[in-house]
């Protein structure tokens, strides 16, 4: 077991009938850094995201969080030790407020106090009695995002946090994310833009056919060659 | 910045008294939310020594509406699980207190309160697995149980209890009063359950399974639990409120109690038209559609169940979300768990 190392994976596996979604996956997120997940479309870095946070079972490999193996946890149980994540599509409870989706997100003491000082954090507080699906697009991910630091997580997950909004809002949720790092967060990222992933993160991992093909400083694996031909093509 | 966000603070405010609730006095507003539940409950109370039979019969079969439409809610309307085998709980604890009265010779109370208590134990063992399958599969899931409920129920080697399709009759010993007294208890109980789970962290937690059980799970809730939570409630209500309508009712057969387009499409209903996942709307719903239904008989005995078929079809297109929720959206109520 590494030290400072909040996440590892070792050999996860997880098939779906005969395709190989996540093919002996190992790698390392290490506390207070950013890390990027990078690969093209199929690579598997969704699903690696729902084996992670347990909503899908792995086939074989184990994930330690802490160093403890987290593989045979519950969605739930893997949440409350503090892995959050959000999903490519937005997942916010519609007919709630923005309220109480904060609050029933927490589950320790002082949750009113930190509901308010996220939602301030994110120009959301005057928003707070509005059902969250009367929000906009770019709302509705950072109110996500703001949902899941409820949670007090020590890891967070977040699959395409900047796809589809304009940039304005963009810059909002990536200096969030910065913020949120320094309070000591650690983050792993699903990003197509790669430009976010080279200004932003401290370090990258390149999936293809659910392997790692390239793990590194950002502009280590942009010169990759198995990058470059997963992504371009030979 | 923090000034901003201070005006908007203020705007959101400003906006509020757009609810036409809130533009009455709030002097106005204390005094009706004080005396109008109290002089319900008193013209309820009294209503047994100043009104005929008939009168108190139908008030009775009020309750036991709003009790039936209002435990459906605590579980569907809150975590968005149809239940279509609702009748296999009214069942099973209408035929708890028949079977203790006809044929332990028990008393009333304690046979009501054991319908109560083993429909909440059936609730939970079933709720086990049953509560694992999800949407569609949950709603045929119950529809299949409450038809093997009625199967078991005329077997016969349950004829030594249940009296097998023949049936079960038995002398409750209840007057109407104490029937009308008891299911309009039963009523508010179960309505005072659903008003503190709605505004409980309990209560959240069933409506994130409600909006996006994935979600609500890697929010860290335990859906499952709270699932089986929720449904055992239900069916304690439900079991105390079947008890009381086998007293009513007087002779249980399989095949007139476990009908699913009766016991358990009539609560689905109410609660719906009234509004799902409200406190008020199963309420509303239950009363409404009693008087309506009723004085639609009245009028057109031959016609009844034709005319009330298109009356439902038209209420369910003009506000398919129910009647509170409807006031909600038309800024008529404010937009709170209370109601």
């Amino acid at each position: 077991m590494q030290d400072g190392a909040t996440l590892v994976l070792e050999r996860v596996r997880k098939d779906f009938g005969g395709l190989r979604a996540v093919d002996d996956c190992s790698f390392v997120v290490e506390t207070g850094k950013i890390v990027g997940l990078i690969g093209p479309n199929g690579a598997g870095k969704t699903t690696l995201f729902q084996v992670i946070s347990g909503v899908l079972k792995r086939d074989s490999g184990h994930i330690y969080f802490h160093g403890d193996d987290i593989s045979r946890l519950p969605p739930h149980e893997i949440a409350r030790r503090g892995i959050g994540r959000t999903f490519q599509i937005t997942r916010i409870f519609p007919k709630m407020t923005v309220w109480e989706n904060m609050i029933v997100a927490s589950h320790s003491a002082g949750a009113e106090e930190r509901a308010r000082e996220m939602l301030e954090l994110a120009d959301l507080l005057p928003l707070k009695d509005h059902y969250a699906a009367e929000l906009s697009f770019g709302q509705q991910k950072l109110l996500d995002l703001m949902r899941v630091m409820m949670l007090n997580p020590q890891l967070i997950l977040l699959d395409e946090p900047a796809a589809g909004i304009n940039p304005t809002m963009q810059n909002k949720i990536l200096d969030l994310i910065h913020r949120l790092n320094d309070q000591g967060s650690t983050f792993l990222i699903i990003e197509h833009d790669m430009d976010i992933i080279m200004g932003h993160c401290e370090k990258v991992i390149a999936l293809n056919f659910g392997r790692v093909i390239a793990e590194g400083r950002p502009d280590e694996v942009r010169e990759n060659e198995e990058v470059l031909t997963a992504y371009f093509g030979k | 910045m923090r000034e901003d966000s201070q005006s908007a603070t203020d705007r959101a405010s400003a906006a509020k008294p757009e609810i036409l609730w809130e533009r009455v006095d709030w002097r106005v507003r204390k005094a009706l939310l004080w005396s109008l539940p109290l002089i319900l409950l008193f013209a309820l109370a009294i209503l047994p020594y100043v009104a005929s039979a008939y009168t108190v019969t139908l008030t009775f079969l009020i309750f036991f509406w709003v009790a039936t439409a209002q435990s459906w809610n605590l579980f569907s309307g809150y975590t968005g699980y149809v239940n279509f085998g609702y009748v296999g709980l009214v069942g099973v604890g209408a035929y708890t207190t028949a079977i203790l009265i006809g044929k332990f010779g028990a008393h009333w109370l304690p046979a009501v309160g054991a319908a109560g208590v083993v429909t909440a134990a059936f609730g939970f063992l079933i709720g086990i697995p049953l509560l694992r399958a999800r949407g569609i599969y949950f709603a045929i899931a119950m529809l299949g149980l409450a038809e093997g409920l009625r199967v078991f129920f005329s077997m016969g080697f349950m004829a030594p209890l249940t009296g097998g399709g023949v049936g079960i009759g038995f002398i409750s010993g209840m007057s109407l009063e104490a029937k009308y007294y008891a299911m309009g208890l039963v009523a508010l109980l179960t309505t005072v359950v659903v008003f503190v789970v709605a505004n409980s962290r309990f209560g959240l937690q069933l409506l994130t399974i409600r909006e996006d059980e994935l979600a609500a799970q890697v929010m860290g809730i335990n859906t499952t639990s709270k699932k089986l939570m929720a449904f055992t409630l239900c069916a304690f209500l439900t079991g105390l409120a079947g008890g009381l309508y086998a007293a009513y009712v007087n002779y249980l057969v399989p095949a007139t109690m476990f009908v699913t387009a009766y016991y358990t499409l009539i609560p689905i209903v109410m609660a719906t038209f009234g509004g799902l996942g409200t406190i008020l709307g199963p309420v509303v719903g239950a009363v409404l559609f009693t008087i309506i239904s009723e004085a639609i008989w009245a009028r057109f005995i031959f016609l009844h169940m034709v005319i009330f078929g298109a009356v439902l079809i038209i209420i369910i297109l003009f506000m398919p979300q129910g009647i509170i929720p409807w006031l909600q959206d038309r800024r008529i109520l404010p937009r709170t768990r209370w109601l």
